[in-house]
């Protein structure tokens, strides 16, 4: 009776039981087999180290540089339609102002949190995808790859925010908001940037 | 066992610092120091000179989002090393999604692609030949030395399946390999002699 593989790659990495370790002590074949998988990593480690093209930072500081825009961006939107959001409360003020005599409207009624600032911001960026006509065009491989990395990580955001984690503080709440109108802010804005680029043919999706 | 592949390279708190403030020159200088290992990891978990690519250019803007959040708590490179495996396994999920085997399950253990390799490959080619996470498993563990519990935690399956995918992807490239051991020691040593005598 021989041990199976995944003992023997416990006793090469040191997590076995003692009892493994006496057995391939007594057994040719075993001891055989474990020499062969200690073999197979020192050959891996011993591979050949293969690096990246000389010239592919300035093309990844370019992808920082034109990052760091659609955020600075984003947030210049944002603050502009909080100033708007502040205008309308004040106005919603003015014109629920109690007059003399009548009974007072409730302030916090017309209230516009930051956090309902951003999940507005949030459906406005999805409609704008959505009225998009995505379908049946090519991207580059760079391009697509991207637009799926910004999809999983909305996904990981939306995750959190319907996630079990109980009773998120409003901090996190407006933080993950925060995330997601950025995040969607990009993929729009990589759709405007794909559509705007040669490789954006309209001939099938791949 | 494993010593790893370059991402342990030391970086000074100067260089750090600038980086976590947002300053460009920082991060190239970070880029210069781990882009290849960065590379060599996509390559082989990935196995695409394109997807090296990407995954190396994901890396660096996912390190430039978020070193400001890295709070020192170990290596700049082991943490610099998750965000290109999680890079890497995002991309062999994706492949998953539409479809492709990338991990291996007790049932493939023998199949005829298998019994068709008529002639021994060598590590490379192996490892080259295994679906996706398994090769991605053995790569980390065997190479990169990360334990089964944070490989787990990168691909979001348990340490069982981590260990058993291990497991597997070994006994198919004993398949594949024939012995390794006493005449690899043999040949590694006369390329020991050789380069000596050189």
């Amino acid at each position: 009776m021989h041990l199976e593989s995944e003992e023997l790659l416990a006793l090469r990495d040191g997590e076995a039981r003692p009892e493994v370790a006496a057995h391939v002590a007594g057994c040719p074949a075993c001891a055989a087999e474990l020499e062969h998988l200690r073999a197979v990593a020192r050959e891996l480690a011993g591979l050949p180290v293969a690096g990246p093209p000389a010239d592919r930072w300035a093309t990844i500081a370019a992808a920082v540089e034109a990052e760091r825009r659609g955020r600075r961006r984003l947030r210049t939107g944002l603050a502009a339609a909080a100033a708007v959001a502040v205008v309308g409360v004040a106005i919603a003020a003015l014109v629920l102002a109690p007059r003399p005599g009548t009974r007072a409207a409730g302030a916090g009624d017309a209230a516009v949190s930051d956090l309902e600032q951003l999940i507005g911001a949030s459906h406005q960026l999805e409609s704008v995808l959505q009225g998009s006509e995505l379908e049946g065009r090519v991207l580059s491989s760079r391009d697509a790859a991207w637009i799926v990395d910004l999809e999983d990580r909305i996904a990981l955001v939306d995750a959190r925010l319907a996630g079990p984690e109980p009773g998120l503080s409003r901090e996190q709440a407006v933080a993950l908001w925060l995330d997601r109108v950025e995040l969607l802010d990009a993929l729009v804005e990589a759709h405007g940037a794909t559509a705007n680029s040669p490789a954006f043919q309209r001939v099938s999706y791949q | 066992m494993a010593v790893g592949t370059g991402f342990f390279a030391e970086v000074d708190e100067v260089t750090l610092g600038r980086a976590r403030r947002g300053d460009l020159d920082a991060v190239a200088s970070l880029y210069r120091t781990f882009a290849t290992p960065v590379y060599n990891l996509g390559r082989r978990l990935c196995g695409s000179p394109e997807e090296a690519d990407d995954v190396l250019q994901e890396t660096f803007l996912e390190v430039v989002r978020s070193i400001p959040r890295f709070r020192g708590e170990g290596a700049l490179g082991a943490w610099i090393r998750r965000v290109a495996a999680s890079k890497a396994l995002t991309r062999l999920r994706r492949r998953a999604g539409a479809g492709e085997a990338t991990d291996l399950a007790e049932a493939d253990e023998f199949t005829a692609r298998d019994l068709a390799v008529d002639h021994r490959l060598d590590v490379e080619a192996a490892l080259a030949r295994l679906p996706g996470t398994a090769r991605a498993v053995v790569w980390l563990h065997d190479v990169e030395g990360l334990t089964h519990a944070e490989i787990a935690l990168l691909t979001g399956k348990s340490e069982s399946f981590s260990k058993s995918q291990l497991a597997r992807a070994h006994a198919r490239m004993r398949q594949w390999l024939g012995r390794l051991g006493s005449e690899v020691h043999a040949s590694r040593e006369r390329r020991a002699v050789g380069a000596e005598g050189r």
